[in-house]
């Protein structure tokens, strides 16, 4: 699907869904091919969102210089923040948080241009993985701002993660051809298809690579995600990660791809739990790859997942997380968030 | 390296005098000026000491040196001849009064030292000296002629050299390892004609030729080069193989490479030319016409250059060669096109380009050949394979077998995998559950589950598994219940092994699960079957229990266990085997093959 067309049928999905009322039930509507089922989302997710949004956007918790957090990882909280809001359907520019939006899009476009076009904190082992979500996030956004920045700033981010790719295939820390993991392979995998249909020249060996790369982490006998092919066992976050990044590579019906889902399907329950380890992590992948698996996985996933997160939001709207509130907030918006679908990355 | 110099051994001392001075390590000077000094040494040790000092700090060495000039003992006045040398600027007066001295290799070392610091003032001795010069003076005369480094001293230079033995020659060499002019390079480059260039002294030579910057040298290998003479093509090639990064010569040397016909020859150039460094993609013309040259190692050499020219198709370069009949350029042209683009192979065409040395009756020939085909053929090759070479798949070799099994594996078709490892004998389609509950001490094997009481495929049944992914049960892991049922599965390996682990659901350590397989046998052959399978498994034929075998477990490797050639009594018409397969942790698959008293594989149907 071409990102003119995703855009004519996000519209259509905009529009249905403003004319339609919110109701709990079954009810269906079908635009543009796409069957959108709004049931999923309860008064309870949707007020959560709405009010970890508001959060989002109070002042103090968006720094002045228009980024979010204040760890050592802002590209990263401001990036997942602006997916956060692009998420529920607004826009940069326009609306209620439009401004708001449009501070932290600043943000990230000054960042590449103070770094020569990188846009992750430099000297930081995240910091390729804040480039790979900052990609994420102008990627989305660009098409719905009318900053003409986007493109440029994109082109240039996306060029330096296609220089960074090494031998194998994959990512790792730094933004050079050295060595990859799958961790850092997947986020800039997932960056880069996102750059790709929003219009960004992105070579099709390079996502064949990555993809070779993705797969080569797969363990034999369990059919888990390894951190690197020859390293560890198979774990539930990488697992999730890798699946998800074969589902947007196109491989969704592959045996590799199938054999992950049945990983993470047959993973005991703690997986929901609160305190389970790389919690946010972990279900920002999985619920994508559940939601692309298909309607009975995601049916059975989503509710469990769903309840966990909103136990845990506080008063003020907020979500704490490993890295600080913004990213706590922003992610669990993001996973909750799944069915609204007005992020690109979130269609099947 | 200071503490060597006050080692027991005078070896060990010396090695670290000479390293010391190549480094101008400063802080020797104490102990080089005590054993200078120290009487009860070796005069010989002494004056390297002196030497190693001097070379170290020249301005404060030259008082001392002052005082061995006139020595009695004749190795310390040569040290202070060769000494000399470094002292800058030149003590003329010390140099002269050595001129005088008695003996002849004192004369001769200071007229070297003269020649090195004033050409001039060294003309008329170094006259004086031809006349009458011994023998053993040759070296440190040549040395002092290519220190003054006079036109007319060439002529000289040859007629001293040609006066040398071997032994005498590398004498020369060692007399001009030190001297950096680059009127040493032609001697140097005239030594090299003494040696094989096997000979460790042809190697010494070369390592004092590589002291010289590469530009030094640049101008006397093309002198080398032309005109073009074997002996000169072969040196200048030995270098720039062995020495210096030189492409600009490639010209010359590709240029003077066509007139040579001398096997030798041409092999050294061809080996300088395709250097990567020599960048070869300017050469490939000529590197193509050596591919038909009369001498099969020569063909195989022009191979091995074109594989390191970017700029050509190999797979059309040499498709000839394929029927060449030397074997090791047969062997050569395979190699280089395993390494070739893959992409450049003649698609759905790898059968025919490569029939010849996949039929050939030569092992390394065949493998390679399939090696090939495995790696740059494609699925259209998949068919003209199988006709082919699909006979092997039925050979009583079990390598030849498996080789050929491999590479067609590799172009086949995702649904014709199968029909190669049915071809091979092996069961391919069978009715898959699991998976049951097994534990560390593979309890599992010996529990009766369903499969074993009714075989009911439209059945499901509830089981329980331990999330468990290296074979231990942590912290009492609960056990959770979930439902099965069975599933159609094919082989979809080329070698016959049914991998359970893709088949059931995860995670497969402490693991049970059964396959099913019914088949039909053509014909009345008696039938063996064949086992193996990773950690343990039993087999029923036809609801009897025929076999259990299981492995001594390690952990986290492979722990097979087989059973070969079993007879099968057979039912006319359907046979239903039914096999158990246990797993504690790593790999877990089973495999099973049916073939007649030779080891030749049956067809069988199947459903």
């Amino acid at each position: 699907m071409t990102y003119k067309y995703r855009l004519l049928t996000l519209s259509l999905i905009i529009i249905s869904l403003v004319q339609l009322p919110l109701q709990l039930g079954s009810q269906e509507s079908r635009t543009g091919g796409q069957a959108v089922r709004v049931a999923r989302l309860t008064p309870e997710v949707r007020k959560a969102i709405t009010d970890g949004l508001a959060y989002l956007a109070k002042p103090g918790v968006q720094n002045d210089d228009g980024s979010w957090g204040g760890g050592s990882n802002p590209v990263a909280e401001t990036s997942l923040s602006i997916m956060a809001f692009l998420l529920k359907g607004y826009v940069p520019g326009r609306g209620r948080y439009g401004r708001v939006m449009d501070r932290g899009l600043a943000y990230l476009l000054n960042k590449s241009k103070q770094q020569r076009g990188f846009i992750g904190t430099p000297n930081n082992h995240a910091g390729m993985y804040e480039h790979g979500l900052a990609i994420l996030a102008l990627s989305e956004a660009w098409g719905q701002s009318k900053n003409p920045r986007i493109r440029n700033v994109l082109r240039r981010a996306v060029d330096i993660t296609l220089r960074a790719q090494n031998k194998a295939g994959g990512w790792r820390y730094n933004p050079q051809p050295a060595d990859a993991d799958l961790s850092m392979t997947v986020m800039q995998l997932v960056a880069l298809n996102s750059a790709r249909e929003s219009g960004i020249a992105v070579p099709k060996s390079t996502i064949e690579r990555a993809t070779k790369y993705v797969l080569s982490c797969q363990d034999e006998i369990t059919g888990g995600f390894k951190y690197m092919p020859n390293t560890s066992e198979a774990g539930f976050a990488r697992t999730a990660a890798g699946v998800m990044s074969l589902v947007m590579c196109g491989q969704s019906r592959h045996k590799a791809t199938l054999r992950g889902l049945d990983f993470l399907k047959a993973y005991p329950e703690k997986k929901f739990d609160k305190g389970f380890p790389r919690f946010h992590y972990s279900h920002y992948y999985a619920i994508q790859a559940m939601y692309q698996s298909s309607e009975a996985d995601f049916q059975a996933w989503y509710p469990k997942v769903a309840a966990t997160i909103l136990a845990q939001q506080s008063g003020d709207g907020s979500w704490s997380g490993g890295h600080g509130t913004a990213y706590g907030t922003s992610i669990s918006i993001l996973v909750l968030g799944v069915p609204y679908r007005f992020l690109p990355i979130y269609q099947r | 390296m200071l503490a060597q110099l006050t080692e027991d051994d005078w070896i060990l001392r010396a090695e670290a005098m000479y390293y010391l001075a190549q480094h101008q390590a400063i802080e020797a000077i104490p102990e080089l000026t005590r054993l200078v000094q120290n009487e009860s040494l070796s005069s010989w040790e002494r004056g390297r000491a002196l030497i190693a000092r001097v070379k170290i700090d020249s301005k404060e060495s030259a008082k001392l040196l002052l005082s061995y000039v006139q020595h009695q003992d004749l190795e310390l006045r040569l040290a202070s001849a060769e000494g000399l040398e470094f002292i800058t600027p030149p003590n003329f007066d010390l140099i002269e009064k050595l001129l005088q001295d008695e003996n002849l290799k004192v004369k001769t070392r200071a007229l070297s030292t003269l020649a090195f610091h004033s050409p001039q003032k060294a003309l008329p001795h170094l006259q004086s000296f031809s006349k009458d010069l011994k023998k053993d003076q040759i070296p440190i005369f040549i040395r002092a002629l290519v220190s003054a480094a006079q036109a007319d001293h060439q002529q000289q230079i040859e007629k001293l050299l040609a006066r040398c033995s071997p032994e005498e020659s590398i004498l020369v060499a060692e007399a001009l390892d030190d001297l950096s002019r680059p009127q040493a390079i032609p001697v140097l480059l005239q030594l090299l004609d003494e040696f094989q260039v096997k000979d460790l002294r042809y190697a010494q030579i070369l390592g004092i030729l590589g002291r010289f910057d590469s530009q030094q040298l640049k101008g006397e290998l093309q002198k080398l080069l032309e005109p073009p003479q074997d002996e000169g093509i072969r040196k200048a090639s030995t270098i720039l193989t062995q020495l210096v990064h030189l492409p600009e010569l490639g010209k010359d040397l590709a240029k003077a490479l066509k007139q040579a016909k001398n096997v030798e020859t041409i092999r050294l150039g061809l080996i300088a030319l395709g250097r990567h460094s020599m960048e070869p993609d300017q050469h490939k013309e000529l590197f193509k016409n050596y591919l038909t040259h009369e001498q099969a190692v020569i063909r195989a050499l022009a191979i091995r250059c074109l594989a390191h020219c970017e700029s050509v198709n190999l797979f059309d370069q040499l498709k000839e060669r394929m029927a060449d009949s030397s074997v090791p350029v047969v062997q050569a042209a395979l190699q280089a096109l395993l390494s070739a683009p893959v992409s450049d192979a003649p698609r759905g065409e790898m059968v025919v380009y490569l029939e010849e040395a996949l039929l050939s009756e030569h092992e390394t020939t065949r493998n390679l050949a399939f090696k090939l085909l495995g790696a740059a053929g494609s699925k259209e090759d998949f068919k003209p394979a199988i006709k082919l070479l699909g006979d092997r798949l039925q050979s009583t070799d079990e390598d030849r077998r498996l080789t050929a099994a491999k590479a067609l594996g590799s172009i086949a078709p995702d649904e014709e995998i199968e029909f190669v490892a049915k071809a091979q004998g092996y069961l391919a389609n069978f009715r898959v559950i699991g998976t049951f509950l097994n534990d560390r001490e593979n309890n599992g094997f010996q529990t009766v589950y369903p499969p074993e009481k009714e075989i009911d495929f439209e059945k499901k049944y509830p089981s329980k598994y331990v999330w468990s992914l290296d074979g231990r049960r942590h912290n009492n892991q609960e056990e959770i219940e979930r439902e099965i049922g069975w599933s159609e599965v094919k082989v979809d390996q080329t070698n016959g092994k049914l991998l359970l682990a893709l088949v059931v659901p995860p995670p497969g350590s402490l693991s049970v699960a059964y396959a099913v397989s019914d088949f039909n046998v053509v014909g009345d052959e008696e039938v063996f079957l064949s086992i193996d399978g990773d950690d343990a498994f039993k087999v029923w034929l036809n609801g009897e229990k025929i076999l259990e075998k299981e492995s001594t477990f390690k952990d986290r490797q492979d722990s097979i266990a087989e059973e070969k050639k079993l007879k099968l009594q057979l039912k006319p018409e359907w046979n239903r085997i039914l096999v158990k397969s246990s797993n504690i942790n790593h790999r877990w698959w089973v495999r099973l093959r049916l073939t007649n008293a030779e080891g030749k594989p049956i067809r069988v149907r199947s459903r």
